[in-house]
């Protein structure tokens, strides 16, 4: 049987994603592979040196003890968001999502301004104790990290679980307790297992975000005691110029990472149609007011969430706007960072030049990552069977692989051409368009899923042709998820470090990039006022995105 | 049949383990209604039609034209979803003035169509909001229009009425066979619901597990089903599964759990066993009055015990006799539906009874039936 959507077009428009794969993705891949193939009696010798393995050991050790700390943070926020009514909630789940777009180097940066050696939790510490009193040291240390890991991630825990929990039916529940069930046996039986499916995913997430981490290590970790394998491939590749040890070691990085992301697939796909429910029923379940003793734990657990994800934030806008005149003088209100960013003086014209070139690269990466996503997820809402999921295994890939990795192989591959900074370039947007792809493919996937197959069928009775259909109709309905993707590709470029590290040519900086050897150079005023800017940026995108949202959805 | 008849020649195919072969012409100009039970093929075979499956073998014949191959968009086809399918993003007058758009007419002209559809459908006074704002039935109406404005040789309506409540559904049943026969356009309306079917039909098609098991008529399916699954799908039917049958000269005797019936050789082929007696609750009449008689008792039996002492009737045209115990009385607010049964296992009877206090159950009854409302149907013709 040949079915409508078995027709031409959109076997079409997969050309463009497969080929954008096949050389930003598996082509530098292949690249590290083979590296790492021909070196592969490098690999035994770095397995049997103490040293890496000591880094192995540290990559799992902080991955695992960072998924754990954010799981256990997170699941109380997702009860509170999905099963709990109360002043604020839109709030906790808007600043929720703030994590998620905000660039490593700046949660780095505001890490250091709140919980730094002479941070503001320590200027508390002097203010209660006295200047006296032992310094508080959560930085530079394993419990830096998981702490800088825990605020990035135990957001996807409280929203991927707490959607999870929201979407839960009603009659579930009822059904449990009808046929005799206690409350806890209820929420046992027929909750959890259809709350594992997300828990898993949150989890599996959280790993692996946590055992590719980059600029939280670096910058965090406080030297080679606790260095990760991402950090070390870095190392060796940027700095000791040694390919054979890099590639070797981001073998086992991207092999460990991909396996458990096949593992998770697998286990995912079981999990789920396990629990496939073809019941009929969309009532949910009400939410509850909080009793006094939840409002307590409630904003026990509230209060220091919110400030943890805000006050690294505000940290870096207020300390943009302070200064001290020597090295021991009080702080004052300046504007003289925003003058040295913008201005003239020492850095004249750098950062303003690095602003305009993330712009650049973060808008081409929106527009790359976003077109590539929409032909692929329109294949896949067209077409059925087992190219759909190797397609989907594919776009998903990236999320396996550090783009420390991809610039790398990048690297190995540009040893084959003539040096170019144009290539390079070109290698940066398509490591972070591969960066954004995974993203913007499930956003825009999702939003294509949610139309009837019936709308397109409609369209082509009137008389109008697949593109034509595709071009009027479907993307019309899609637009507000592109959009979204859009956004979330250019705050993804934006505040993207490790593969711009790696790859960008000599006199190109982007604000991460200026950021970061600002507070290599200690200038932590200077960093806090381009790291503004950085924020206005992401949050200037998500305001336009929401007033776009608003004018579509009125 | 004219040449302009929607026909469906050796059409095969296969989906996983659904299969699909049809052989049907629904002729031009009519409303022809597609009924059968859930995954029988009935969305499928609209599918072909419009041209959103091809088949693996067979041709596809709308307006005398071979239209198998062409795209839907080549097609001059309507269709009518379930689930409207408007496009959200478009006010009402754009969403019927698309088709004429794409189909080649400029922008004035195609508004000026979509305002002709919507008067048609009665929805131009709303021409200006979005599908969102809408209720089902005006989504409905404007599903319709959008179809109709192509101005179609063929509309196609896949369940139209299915989301809408009772009163609704009524009223848009009357609109779609007014503007059918205002247009005199040649439409297909697939349906499981068996009053729907009845109350639109000009030609009805029954399908059944991918195969058509009947076409024709409403009345002609109603009245003289040619198989089991048409007599037992369409209404209510009582069955009695056949014993024997002895064949005579002019007629063969059949006999039965209730009784032995007597079938004109003439009119009616003998069949093989098995097979089953089928016919209609309102062909049974009760034999006598025995409602005081029934009730003094349970074991009361108002005509001879012995069915064997039923002598049957030569002609066909006199009265045959049954006999049933209650099994069950059903209160429908106002009257009764008597469930009555046999000795055989198999043996089912449905009895509408008017008044106020049922019979008892269990009590045996004597019916008598007209045997032109009698149908012996062979299972081999189970589809």
């Amino acid at each position: 049987m040949k079915r409508l959507s078995q027709e031409g077009a959109p076997a079409l428009a997969l050309i463009w994603p497969l080929l954008l794969w096949v050389v930003a993705f598996l082509a530098p891949l292949v690249a590290v592979a083979f590296q790492g193939a021909l070196s592969l009696g490098t690999l035994g010798g770095l397995l049997s040196s103490e040293y890496y393995r000591g880094v192995v050991k540290v990559t799992f050790h902080q991955a695992l003890l960072s998924t754990l700390v954010s799981v256990v943070l997170g699941l109380p926020g997702a009860f509170l968001l999905a099963r709990r009514r109360f002043w604020g909630q839109g709030l906790l789940k808007s600043l929720s999502t703030v994590p998620f777009v905000l660039p490593p180097i700046l949660a780095v940066l505001g890490f250091i301004l709140v919980f730094g050696n002479a941070g503001a939790m320590n200027d508390l510490r002097v203010w209660l104790l006295g200047a006296d009193s032992p310094k508080w040291r959560f930085l530079y240390s394993l419990r830096g990290i998981v702490l800088a890991h825990a605020f990035y991630n135990f957001p996807l825990t409280l929203r991927i679980v707490g959607d999870a929990w929201e979407s839960l039916p009603l009659s579930s529940t009822r059904a449990a307790r009808s046929l005799g069930a206690s409350p806890a046996r209820s929420f046992w039986h027929a909750d959890v297992p259809r709350l594992l499916p997300a828990l898993g995913t949150a989890a599996t997430l959280t790993f692996l975000y946590c055992f590719l981490s980059f600029a939280v290590v670096l910058v965090l970790g406080g030297g080679p005691n606790l260095s990760t394998l991402e950090v070390e491939v870095y190392r060796l590749v940027k700095y000791q110029l040694d390919f054979d040890q890099g590639s070797a070691l981001a073998l086992v990085e991207s092999s460990v990472a991909l396996a458990l992301l096949g593992i998770y697939a697998l286990a995912d796909m079981k999990l789920r149609q396990r629990n496939l429910d073809h019941s009929t029923t969309t009532q949910k379940r009400e939410k509850k007011a909080l009793s006094r003793w939840e409002s307590l734990w409630a904003l026990a657990y509230a209060l220091p969430a919110v400030l943890l994800i805000l006050a690294p934030l505000a940290a870096v806008v207020i300390n943009s706007f302070l200064g001290r005149a020597t090295r021991s003088a009080p702080l004052t209100l300046t504007l003289s960072h925003w003058k040295r960013v913008f201005g003239g003086g020492r850095t004249a014209g750098v950062p303003a030049a690095a602003a305009l070139r993330t712009f650049a690269l973060g808008g081409l990466t929106a527009v790359t990552a976003t077109a590539t996503a929409t032909l692929a997820a329109w294949y896949a809402y067209r077409r059925r069977g087992i190219s759909v999921k190797l397609m989907e295994w594919g776009l998903g890939m990236p999320l396996g692989v550090s783009s420390v990795i991809l610039g790398f192989g990048f690297l190995i591959l540009a040893r084959l051409v003539p040096p170019s900074p144009v290539l390079r370039l070109a290698a940066l947007l398509a490591a972070h368009t591969m960066a954004a792809l995974p993203f913007s493919y499930r956003l825009i996937a999702g939003a294509f899923r949610g139309i009837s197959p019936r709308v397109p069928q409609a369209a082509r009775c009137c008389g109008a042709g697949p593109w034509r259909t595709l071009w009027g109709i479907e993307l019309p309905l899609v637009r507000r998820s592109m959009a979204t993707a859009g956004v979330f590709s250019l705050a993804l470029s934006a505040g993207e470090l490790n593969a711009t590290l790696i790859l960008a040519p000599g006199n190109f900086t982007t604000m991460p990039m200026a950021i970061y050897r600002m507070i290599g150079a200690y200038d932590i005023f200077g960093a806090c006022a381009l790291g503004s800017v950085l924020i206005l940026l992401c949050t200037g995108a998500f305001a336009a995105l929401d007033r776009y949202g608003q004018k579509e959805h009125p | 049949m004219s040449s302009k008849d929607l026909i469906f020649q050796d059409i095969r195919l296969q989906r996983g383990a659904f299969s699909l072969h049809v052989n049907a012409t629904f002729p031009h100009g009519k409303l022809t209604v597609i009924l059968g039970p859930s995954g029988c093929g009935k969305t499928t075979l609209l599918d072909l039609a419009a041209g959103f499956v091809q088949p693996d073998e067979g041709i596809v014949c709308s307006a005398g034209l071979d239209v198998t191959h062409l795209a839907p968009e080549k097609r001059r086809v309507g269709v009518v979803f379930q689930d409207h399918a408007l496009f959200p993003h478009m006010s009402v007058q754009d969403n019927v003035a698309f088709g004429p758009r794409m189909r080649g007419l400029g922008k004035q002209e195609a508004r000026k169509r979509a305002r002709k559809y919507l008067e048609l459908t009665r929805m131009d006074a709303l021409s200006h909001r979005r599908p969102a704002t809408l209720s089902g039935g005006e989504r409905q109406r404007v599903a319709l229009a959008r179809a109709l404005a192509i101005e179609p040789d063929l509309l196609l309506l896949d369940e139209p009425f299915s989301a809408l409540d009772a009163a609704l559904r009524r009223e848009l049943r009357g609109e779609v066979l007014r503007i059918q026969k205002e247009t005199g356009i040649t439409a297909v309306l697939v349906t499981h619901d068996q009053e729907e079917a009845l109350a639109m039909a000009d030609h009805l098609a029954l399908m059944r597990g991918g195969e058509m098991v009947q076409m024709g008529p409403p009345q002609e399916l109603w009245e003289n089903p040619t198989n089991l699954f048409t007599a037992t799908f369409l209404g209510r039917a009582s069955q009695l599964q056949v014993k024997n049958i002895d064949v005579q000269e002019k007629c063969f005797l059949v006999e039965t759990g209730a009784g032995i019936l007597s079938f004109n050789a003439v009119t009616q082929a003998c069949p093989n066993l098995p097979a089953t007696v089928v016919f209609r609750p309102e062909a049974l009449t009760l034999w006598e009055n025995p409602m005081e008689d029934f009730r003094r008792s349970t074991d009361n039996i108002c005509a001879p015990r012995n069915s064997s002492s039923i002598s049957p009737k030569t002609s066909t045209q006199a009265p045959l006799l049954l006999q049933a115990k209650v099994r069950e009385c059903i209160y429908h607010g106002g009257s009764w539906t008597i469930k009555l049964g046999t000795s055989h296992a198999g043996d089912e009877m449905e009895w509408d009874y008017q008044g106020a206090l049922p019979p008892q159950v269990g009590c045996s009854l004597i019916f008598q039936v007209r045997p032109e409302s009698l149908h012996l149907l062979p299972h081999e013709a189970l589809v």
